[in-house]
């Protein structure tokens, strides 16, 4: 459990990293971006709703992705995310801090 | 589907509608139904499919914009302190105005108030050393905002009220009783100042009132807190 929240924290600072590598691979809306994740981590982590539409939101505020509404499903419509030039960017960017975080941090605490 | 629509009303009740409101209501519904969808087509039962989706998206207050998930002992603990303050220079403020009746009777208030809010004080500073400090409330800035021009709009008005009624009473004995109004020395003098300055003391309200929001933006929990809950 402890072992658990702890690697939750760790991962918590890269849920829009996480998000916009899921968004690259193709538009996609809320539950199958969860989806998405939890097979990526196969089956190890489970994104938090709260956490999946704050994370969305924050990124569409910065650009990086946009919104639209897609067809109508058998309830109600659905809202798809689209990553955009900026977000592509983004995504680049902090892949490449993370290595350089990852391979430091390894020296520093292993 | 009724079930998750009340569930997704449910989250939002107390919540005006807006056009940022509706459509977050619509995406969550319509991403609770594929979740439902999906685990129903992995063979489970439909209403335990709906128990699971509600259980696990339980409140929504991070997502409005202008909510604030704020500290709320952090917040409480120096609102006590600046109560305490506020109403102990009160109180030494009003010690010469006891030579009027409410003069007295506010300053007495005015020490009550101050040693229970002390003692508050004393009491939640014990709690929170004891761990209680991490409790989160919500606050929705919009509206904590518009009260404060509320609460500040009523204060002015009880100040124009109460000191339109203390002329009236004063000077108003011309009209009512055809005596002229005489003010005979400085003790008159000092007394009738009094009973116009002793009202201002309730400026105490409206400004606790505005501290109180400048708290919640100093003690906000900010996102890290999110899913904690």
């Amino acid at each position: 459990m402890q072992e658990n929240s702890i690697s939750r924290d760790f991962i918590r600072g890269n849920i829009d990293t996480i998000i916009l590598r899921v968004l690259i691979e193709g538009d996609n809306y809320g539950y199958e971006i969860i989806k998405a994740i939890s097979k990526n981590s196969h089956g190890k982590y489970e994104l938090k709703e709260p956490s999946l539409y704050t994370s969305l939101k924050r990124l569409e505020s910065q650009q990086l992705i946009e919104s639209y509404w897609g067809d109508e499903s058998q309830g109600g419509r659905r809202k798809y995310y689209k990553v955009t030039a900026a977000g592509i960017e983004a995504y680049k960017h902090h892949l490449a801090a993370w290595k350089t975080a990852k391979v430091l941090i390894d020296q520093l605490i292993e | 589907m009724n079930r998750l629509k009340d569930h997704v009303d449910r989250l939002f009740s107390g919540y005006e509608e807006s056009n940022q409101i509706r459509e977050l209501k619509e995406e969550i519904l319509s991403n609770l139904e594929a979740k439902v969808a999906d685990l129903t087509s992995r063979g489970m039962e439909y209403h335990q499919a709906v128990s699971i989706a509600e259980e696990q998206f339980d409140h929504i207050d991070g997502l409005i914009d202008d909510n604030k998930q704020v500290y709320t002992n952090k917040v409480r603990l120096e609102l006590l302190q600046l109560t305490l303050l506020y109403t102990l220079i009160a109180w030494i403020l009003t010690i010469p105005l006891r030579i009027v009746g409410m003069g007295i009777l506010l300053n007495y208030v005015l020490l009550i108030v101050a040693f229970v809010s002390g003692i508050g004080f004393l009491f939640l500073n014990m709690k929170m050393k004891r761990g209680h400090w991490n409790k989160i409330s919500v606050w929705n800035m919009k509206s904590a905002l518009q009260y404060n021009r509320w609460v500040w709009i009523l204060w002015g008005l009880f100040i124009t009220v109460v000191t339109l009624v203390t002329t009236a009473a004063r000077f108003g004995s011309n009209i009512w009783y055809f005596r002229p109004v005489s003010i005979t020395g400085p003790y008159q003098w000092t007394v009738l100042a009094i009973e116009y300055a002793l009202p201002f003391i309730s400026v105490i309200i409206p400004l606790l009132f505005s501290t109180s929001i400048k708290l919640v933006q100093k003690y906000e929990a900010g996102e890290s807190y999110e899913g904690k809950k």
